[in-house]
């Protein structure tokens, strides 16, 4: 299964996920995930609003936003939704289960 | 200090869309089973699953390429021993030896068919036995219960 955001707000059920068909909308609509960092304002909006888009398509863009701004921990939130847009591509490669005991461990500290 | 991120050939650098990887890869996956439905509108792991899928097929494919092909092999090895001694210089033999009349596996087949059904024929007398035995026990039982009373 994929990764998915879920939530209530004023009584209704949120699921929020991606399919390839929203990315491909949100990066026709400006998304460049290499600019997730250098313009974080306008591409983690794009990065919200399309995750609205497989099951929440009629919702108004006003309302998404007002969701956004009462969601809490947005640090994360945000992380959260570039590893869900990126889980669409990663498991095309299908390579997560290979041996990696080779490859060298980190931590951090 | 020389910005190494930021130089005029990492500048000229096209940005990484995924819509191109997806592109890219929905042929394939269209090949091995998956709708473009599935593809484009459906649970993104879904690829995951029809990946492995498409491996193990590969690879029972090429299990049974590999057996299909020795199988032959043995055919013409057991053709050429069958004909050589037409060919050998100074032969008596006028006629090659018989080619088998059924592919290998066949009678290995049948053999395991007839132990199949020896099998299932010993059970059913192993069973009709023990039924006799039981039976006779409890008459015996009813009777010398009947003689106490």
């Amino acid at each position: 299964m994929n990764k998915k955001i879920e939530f209530s707000y004023e009584g209704v059920d949120y699921t929020l996920e991606y399919d390839r068909k929203a990315i491909e909308i949100m990066e026709a609509n400006g998304l460049e995930l290499d600019s997730v960092r250098s313009k974080p304002a306008s591409m983690v909006s794009i990065l919200w609003q399309g995750a609205f888009l497989k099951n929440h398509k009629k919702e108004k863009p006003s309302k998404i936003q007002e969701i956004y701004d009462n969601m809490k921990n947005k640090s994360d939130l945000n992380t959260y939704l570039s590893e869900m847009v990126f889980e669409t591509y990663a498991v095309l490669l299908g390579d997560d289960e290979e041996d990696d005991s080779k490859n060298i461990e980190w931590k951090m500290s | 200090m020389e910005d190494v991120l930021e130089t005029e050939e990492t500048k000229k650098v096209e940005h990484f869309f995924l819509t191109n990887e997806f592109n890219k890869c929905c042929p394939f996956y269209i090949s091995i089973g998956m709708t473009y439905e599935q593809f484009w509108y459906g649970d993104p792991t879904m690829t995951k699953m029809y990946l492995e899928a498409y491996k193990i097929k590969e690879k029972r494919e090429t299990e049974k390429m590999k057996w299909i092909t020795w199988e032959q092999g043995l055919y013409v090895y057991e053709a050429i021993c069958d004909v050589s001694p037409v060919l050998r210089a100074f032969s008596k033999a006028t006629k090659p030896l018989p080619y088998p009349e059924k592919p290998y596996g066949l009678a290995n087949d049948e053999m395991d068919k007839k132990i199949k059904e020896v099998e299932e024929e010993r059970d059913m007398y192993r069973a009709q036995i023990f039924f006799q035995n039981w039976a006779s026990n409890m008459k015996k039982k009813f009777r010398a219960s009947r003689k106490e009373e």
